[in-house]
C-alpha cells in the first residue's frame, strides 16, 4: 500500500517539477519581450533585447529588495535616472513573462515606442486595498511604455496611457500633422503624469509658465447638502495661485511628506485652439493617490506648442467632481481669453 | 504510523498541486498561440483590456475591425468600405489580476476572402486613386453594418448598395451667416467672406482641416477619414438629393491638387481658398474634377 503511495507521491513531486511555476525560479524574474511592425530587423532584436534586459533587471530588483542595476548599452543616462527616481518613490516590476507588442515609430522624431508593459507598483498597491474603489480599480491596470531613439536604446520609461485612450486620441487628428502634434500632446501627458509620480520637481518648473494661472476649486458644503444638490446649487470656491507659490506646496509638502504621488489620468480630451493653432486645451479626470490622501477631479490645461521642444503650461485648473453641475461648468479653451 | 504520514504528505502535496493548477488557470489562453497570431504576420490582430471578458471582446473586435478597414481603405484605394462584420474571429483571452486582456484576431487569408466575395456581389466599389479623373467616386452605404456576410446573404436581404441607403443622417442646419457689425462698418459688398469667428461650428473646423490641404492624395485619404468616422458623405452631384447643401472640392488633376474649396453661402457660392465669390463655377473651373461633400452632424 505504501508502495502505491510512494508512486503517487513521487508522481505529483514530477508534476510540480515540471510545471513549476516560473516565477520561483530565478529564470522567473525573466521578462521576455517580443516586438514587430519594424522592417529593421537589427534595430528590432536590438529593442528587443534592451526591453527584455531593463524589465528583467528591474524585476530581479524587486525582488531582491535593491535598486536595478542596468548595463549602460541598454539605457541612456537621462532613462536611468528617470527609473532611479522612479525607483525611490515606488518600486515597480513587470507583471507578465513575456510582452508581445508593436513597435511605434513616432511621427515627429526617429524615435520608437512600445506601450501596453503592465507593471505592479509596490506601494501604491499595498496601501490602496482599503481605498476608494474607483482608485483600485486602476491598480490592476497600471501600464509603462518605454521610448527607444534611433539606435535602439531605451531613452525615456513613463507612465502611459490606457492603449484605447490613446490610439483613440492619436487618431482624432484629422491630418498626418495633427496626429503627430497629438502624438507630441500624449507624450507630454505621459511625462507630465510620471513627473509627479518621480517628485521630479525640475520638470514641473520648466513646463509651467512663470505667470502660469493656477486655479484650485474647493466645494463649499452646506449643511443642506442633499438638498443643494438636488437644487443642482453646489457652490465651489475657486482659489488661485502663482507658479512660484503651487511650485513650492509640491515641494515643500506634498513631495516631502508623501512617500509616493502617484496620479493617473482618464477622460482626456484634446482640443485646439481655433485662433492659436499651437494652443491646446486638454480636459482630464486626475485621480490624486498619494500615500496620505487621495481625490478625483477634473484637470484642465491649456498647453502652448509654439517652441515645440519646450511646451509650456499657462493655465492649470483643477475642480472637484461636482463643479460640473455649477454654473461655470468645467473649464475649458473657452473659459479663458488668450491674448498673444 | 508511517502511513498517517504518507497520507498528509499526500494531502498538502495534493492542495499545492490543486492550488498550482488554480494559479494556471488564470492564463486562459496559450502564450504559444499568441505568438503565434502576433508574430507570424499571418493574422490580423488588436488587442484590448477590460474589467470583464466581455467588454474586452467587444472592444478587441471593434478596434481589429478599424484595422482591418483601414488598411484595406488606405491601400492606395478608395471604397465604400464602412463597416463589415466578418466571420471567424477568434480570440485570446488572458487574465491579470481583475483585467482582462484580450486579443481579437483572424487569418489573413479569411479576409481577403471574405472581401472578395463582397467585391465581386458588387457592395464593394474600389476605385484606384488614378482613375479619380473619371469622377466615379461613390457615396457610401451601410448596408454592411449591422448584418454578418453569410446570414444576410442567405436570408437574401442584401441588396444592391444603391436600393438600400439606410444611412441614418441628419443635416446640418447652416446658420445664416449675417454680416458682422466690422462687416457693416466698412462698407464691403459680398465679395469677400463673412467673419465667421462668432459662430464656429464643427462643420467649419473639418472645412478649414480640408482647406489646408494641397495635395491630392491626402486629401482624399483624409475624406475616406472622415467618412469612416461618420463625419461626412462625398460622391457625385447626381448623389445627393440636394446638392446646394454640400460644399464643393474642385481637384485639378493635372498639377494633383486642390483649386478651390466652393462653399454654398447666402445663395451664393464662395471660394473658402481665396475668400471670393464664384460666379459660375462649372465653367470657371472646367476639366477638373469635382467632389461633393455633405457634412453629418453628430
Amino acid at each position: 500500500m505504501d508502495n502505491v503511495y510512494r508512486k503517487i507521491i513521487l508522481g505529483c513531486c514530477l508534476f510540480l517539477l515540471l510545471y513549476c511555476p516560473s516565477s520561483y525560479s530565478q529564470d522567473g524574474f525573466k521578462t521576455v519581450v517580443k516586438l514587430t511592425d519594424l522592417s529593421d530587423e537589427v534595430l528590432l532584436n536590438k529593442m528587443q533585447r534592451n526591453a527584455t534586459e531593463l524589465l528583467t533587471g528591474i524585476n530581479e530588483a524587486f525582488f531582491q529588495n535593491r535598486k536595478p542595476e542596468i548595463r549602460n548599452d541598454v539605457m541612456t543616462d537621462k532613462a536611468k535616472e528617470i527609473l532611479n527616481s522612479l525607483w525611490e518613490t515606488s518600486p515597480l516590476r513587470c507583471t507578465e513573462t513575456q510582452i508581445i507588442e508593436r513597435v511605434l515609430q513616432m511621427k515627429r522624431e526617429k524615435k520608437y515606442q512600445i506601450r501596453n508593459i503592465p507593471v505592479f507598483i509596490k506601494d501604491v498597491f499595498s496601501e490602496n486595498e482599503a481605498k476608494s474603489k474607483e482608485v483600485n480599480n486602476t491598480s490592476d491596470n497600471y501600464e509603462i511604455c518605454l521610448t527607444f531613439n534611433s539606435t535602439g536604446k531605451i531613452e525615456n520609461i513613463c507612465y502611459s496611457l490606457q492603449s484605447n485612450n490613446y490610439e483613440r486620441l492619436k487618431n482624432e487628428g484629422a491630418t498626418v500633422s495633427e496626429i503627430s502634434r497629438r502624438e507630441f500632446i500624449l507624450e507630454f501627458i505621459e511625462n507630465l503624469r510620471t513627473a509627479y509620480n518621480r517628485k521630479d520637481i525640475d520638470f514641473l518648473k520648466k513646463v509651467y509658465s512663470n505667470d502660469a494661472l493656477i486655479i484650485t476649486g474647493t466645494i463649499i458644503k452646506s449643511e443642506h447638502s442633499d438638498i443643494m444638490n438636488q437644487l443642482g446649487k453646489i457652490r465651489v470656491v475657486y482659489q488661485t495661485q502663482t507658479k512660484k507659490e503651487y511650485i513650492e506646496t509640491l515641494k515643500n509638502r506634498i513631495f516631502k511628506y508623501n512617500k509616493y504621488v502617484n496620479i493617473v489620468f482618464d477622460e482626456i480630451k484634446i482640443v485646439k485652439d481655433l485662433k492659436y493653432p499651437d494652443l491646446y486645451g486638454v480636459n482630464l479626470k486626475q485621480l490624486w493617490n498619494t500615500s496620505g490622501y487621495k481625490d478625483v477631479g477634473y484637470l484642465f490645461l491649456m498647453i502652448d506648442f509654439k517652441d515645440e521642444n519646450n511646451p509650456t503650461i499657462h493655465v492649470r485648473t483643477w475642480q472637484p467632481e461636482g463643479a460640473e453641475q455649477t454654473k461655470e461648468g468645467i473649464f475649458g479653451l473657452n473659459s479663458f481669453d488668450v491674448v498673444r | 504510523m508511517k502511513s498517517n504520514v504518507v497520507k498528509t504528505s499526500l494531502f498538502v502535496l495534493f492542495l499545492i498541486t490543486l492550488f498550482y493548477s488554480r494559479i494556471n488557470a488564470q492564463q486562459l489562453s496559450n502564450p504559444v498561440e499568441e505568438e503565434k497570431v502576433k508574430l507570424s504576420g499571418e493574422y490580423y490582430w488588436e488587442e484590448e483590456k477590460a474589467n470583464t471578458e466581455e467588454d474586452a471582446k467587444t472592444l478587441a473586435k471593434e478596434n481589429l475591425i478599424i484595422r482591418i478597414i483601414n488598411d484595406f481603405n488606405s491601400n492606395g484605394n478608395i471604397s465604400n468600405l464602412k463597416s463589415i462584420k466578418l466571420e471567424g474571429i477568434e480570440y485570446l483571452i488572458f487574465k491579470r489580476g481583475s483585467i482582462f486582456r484580450v486579443t481579437a484576431f483572424i487569418e489573413k487569408t479569411n479576409v481577403t476572402k471574405q472581401l472578395k466575395t463582397l467585391r465581386e456581389m458588387g457592395y464593394i466599389e474600389v476605385i484606384p486613386t488614378d482613375k479619380i479623373k473619371e469622377e466615379k467616386i461613390n457615396i457610401s452605404n451601410n448596408i454592411l453594418q449591422n448584418e454578418s456576410l453569410d446570414s444576410t446573404v442567405n436570408k437574401g436581404r442584401m441588396k444592391p448598395k444603391n436600393e438600400s441607403m439606410n444611412y441614418r443622417i441628419e443635416l446640418s442646419k447652416k446658420e445664416e451667416n449675417k454680416p458682422t457689425d466690422k462687416y457693416k462698418e466698412e462698407g464691403k459688398t459680398k465679395t469677400t467672406m463673412p467673419d465667421e469667428s462668432v459662430n464656429y461650428s464643427y462643420n467649419q473646423m473639418v472645412t478649414e482641416k480640408l482647406g489646408e490641404i494641397k495635395d491630392n492624395n491626402e486629401l482624399l485619404a483624409l475624406l475616406n477619414e472622415y467618412k469612416r468616422n461618420g463625419k461626412l458623405v462625398y460622391g457625385k452631384k447626381e448623389s445627393f438629393s440636394d446638392p446646394e447643401k454640400c460644399d464643393i472640392l474642385i481637384l485639378n488633376p493635372d498639377v494633383n491638387t486642390m483649386e478651390a474649396y466652393l462653399v454654398h453661402k447666402d445663395k451664393a457660392i464662395y471660394n473658402y481658398l481665396t475668400k471670393n465669390i464664384v460666379t459660375d463655377f462649372q465653367t470657371t473651373f472646367k476639366d477638373m474634377v469635382a467632389i461633393w461633400i455633405m457634412y453629418i452632424v453628430k
